[in-house]
Formats: C-alpha cells, sequence, structure tokens
C-alpha cells in the first residue's frame, strides 16, 4: 500500500507514533534515499523528493514484512550458556594440578 | 711420657690438623680468602670449604626468594582471592622474604663452620618455603576461586530454573531436567562446603608445625580440594544433562 502525504502530515503522524521524522530535504532535482523512521508495530518508509520547481513531495510507505519473535510462553528459551563455568573449571584445573605435595626442602648444603 | 711417645703424639697432630675434616672445624683462625694466584697449599682449603658452603647456603636461600616473588605473584593476580586472604597470605610471604634475607646476611658474615652449622638448618626449619608455604598459598587460592566458581554454578542454575519454569508453564514434561538440576544444586553445594574449610584449617598452619599436624592439614586440604573439583565436574555434567532434558522434553518445537 502507498499513499502520498504533504509534507508536515507525514511529520504530525509520525510524530504521534513517538518516532523523530529523518527527512532531510534534498538537493533540487534529486530524489533522497528512503529511510525506516518507524520502530513501533507499524513502521514506515519515508522519502523525499524535490521538484525542479521547488516543490516538496514527501512519501510514506508502510513496512507490510515484520519478523516476530516467537513467544516464550509457547515455545520457551532453554538454551543455557554453561561454556563460562568449563573455563573457570579448567582455571581451577591448573592451579590445583601445579601443586606437588611431595615436594621438599632437600637442597640444603 | 718418653720421647718416642712426644713424637708419635707430635706426628698425629700434624696428620689430624692437616686433614679437611679436622681443619674444618678449626676454620674460625684460619685467614679469610687467599690472594689471587697465590699458591699455599693445603693450608686454605678449610677457607674455600666454608665459602663454597656459604654459597651453597645462599643459593638455597635465593631459590626460596624466588618461589616467595611467584607467590606473591600469583597472590597479586588472582581474581578470586578474597582481599582478606590476600592481604594474610601476602604478609606472611613478605616476613618470610625479611626473614630469609636477615638469615643470608648471617651466614655471609659467619666465620666459623660452627656459626654455619647452626645457621643453615634454620633456611628449611624456620620457613618451610617448599613443603608448607607454596602448597598454602595455593591451596587458598584454588578455594577461593572454588568459591567464586560456586557462585557461578549458582547463576548457571537458576538460569536453568528459569527454563524449566517456562517449560512447565508451557505444559512440557520437565521432570528429568528438574531431577538434574537437583543434582546439580546439591553437588555445588559439596563442593562449595569442601573448598570453603580450606583456608581456615591451612592459614594459621606456621613453619614450627611441620610436620605433625600441619603435613596432615594440608594433605587433607589438597584432598578436600580434589573432591570439591570433582563435586563441580559433577555439577558441571548435571548442567548440561538438565539443559539436553529440556531440549529433548520440547523437541522440535524448542531451539
Amino acid at each position: 500500500m502507498r499513499r502520498t502525504f504533504g509534507a508536515a502530515f507525514v511529520a504530525l503522524a509520525v510524530a504521534g507514533c513517538g518516532v523523530t521524522p529523518a527527512v532531510t530535504p534534498a538537493p533540487e532535482g534529486t530524489v533522497a534515499v528512503p529511510t525506516t523512521v518507524g520502530t513501533s508495530s507499524r513502521p514506515v518508509t519515508v522519502s523525499t523528493t524535490t521538484t525542479a520547481a521547488g516543490t516538496t513531495t514527501t512519501t510514506a510507505t508502510q513496512v507490510t514484512s515484520t519478523t516476530v519473535a516467537a513467544s516464550p510462553a509457547t515455545v520457551p528459551d532453554v538454551d543455557v550458556d554453561l561454556s563460562e563455568l568449563d573455563v573457570l573449571l579448567d582455571e581451577v584445573d591448573q592451579v590445583l594440578g601445579s601443586i606437588d605435595l611431595d615436594e621438599a626442602e632437600g637442597d640444603l648444603p | 711420657m718418653t720421647r718416642r711417645k712426644i713424637v708419635t703424639v707430635a706426628l698425629g697432630l700434624a696428620l689430624v690438623a692437616t686433614t679437611p675434616a679436622a681443619a674444618f672445624a678449626q676454620v674460625g683462625e684460619a685467614p679469610r680468602r687467599p690472594a689471587e694466584g697465590v699458591d699455599v697449599g693445603a693450608d686454605v682449603r678449610p677457607v674455600r670449604d666454608l665459602e663454597a658452603l656459604k654459597a651453597r647456603a645462599l643459593e638455597a636461600i635465593d631459590r626460596r626468594l624466588q618461589r616467595i616473588d611467584r607467590l606473591e605473584e600469583a597472590v597479586r593476580s588472582s581474581e578470586h582471592v578474597t582481599p582478606e586472604h590476600r592481604d594474610e597470605l601476602l604478609a606472611e610471604l613478605d616476613r618470610s622474604a625479611a626473614g630469609l634475607r636477615d638469615l643470608a646476611a648471617q651466614i655471609d658474615a659467619a666465620e666459623t663452620a660452627e656459626e654455619l652449622r647452626e645457621l643453615i638448618p634454620k633456611i628449611a626449619t624456620d620457613y618451610r618455603i617448599f613443603v608448607l608455604v607454596t602448597p598454602k598459598v595455593k591451596e587458598v587460592l584454588v578455594a577461593d576461586a572454588m568459591v567464586d566458581l560456586a557462585d557461578r554454578f549458582d547463576e548457571a542454575a537458576e538460569k536453568i530454573a528459569d527454563a524449566i519454569e517456562r517449560a512447565a508453564e508451557a505444559g512440557y514434561d520437565v521432570s528429568e531436567a528438574e531431577a538434574a538440576l537437583e543434582r546439580m544444586v546439591s553437588l555445588i553445594d559439596q563442593a562449595e562446603s569442601l573448598a570453603e574449610g580450606v583456608p581456615p584449617s591451612v592459614l594459621p598452619l606456621t613453619p614450627s608445625q611441620w610436620p605433625d599436624p600441619a603435613q596432615g592439614v594440608i594433605r587433607e586440604a589438597h584432598d578436600d580440594l580434589v573432591e570439591a573439583r570433582s563435586a563441580f565436574r559433577g555439577a558441571r555434567q548435571a548442567a548440561h544433562d538438565a539443559v539436553a532434558a529440556l531440549r529433548a522434553a520440547i523437541g522440535d518445537d524448542g531451539v
């Protein structure tokens, strides 16, 4: 779905979603790169076009495809990282392994 | 005494005086060191023996000072030792180093074999750097690292418990995971309890307590740490088992 609004209207609409629009007037006769400004549940992509006569047109396109995380209530996350324990256990192993209870004071003249 | 007997006794005394062992005992009266390049024959052997003895004693002290340096470095660089244990260990190492340096000065200044015979054994008996101080320091470092490790294991156990709770709320069978978690927590407690007992038992040990009771205490502490390590390994396995059981329970739905 694609709609064309006046620049002021889009600014108001986006501001209503709690998002500051990043709309920068493009140089005369060029088309600005579209910028995604929506981070709400219904994000939009905004682009601004400036004609040779100086008229600016802003277009907002609603993003229709969004990746939604699976609900933890239905698929629980059971991935627990245990690698740190392995590292610490190795550290303990090293010092414990270096203890020599058979060492003697037998180097005296 | 007849003239013949007098001659025999005099010859005997002369022989004794020229043997190294007997001369060694009278080294206090001998000149300290002959001039370089001067051949003074057997007369200076006792002095050379005394100097060689001193050199070996000073080397023995130096080896202990080097060991103390390494132990200090290990204590200072440990990320797990408690501040109280660190201070106590460093203070003991400092005292030992100062005492050994003082002993080295006394040995260097000794002029008789008699003095050396009294001083040299102190290198071992008054400090016990190799048999007592070294294992004591390492055992405290390992014990504190294990107590720290127990905290990390507890954190992992909490995460696993949370995951089990989420899976249970979602309707999955978590009985196997719960059993593994219970095993894990029990082993962590066992390991932590063993490790916590080590510093209070070994820190008060002094060289004068060697070998009894210090040697036995050091060995028991070592055995406890080995047992604690074994418990931690069991806890780690139980943690893996719990996570694996959860994944198996969730099957294709899970991660």
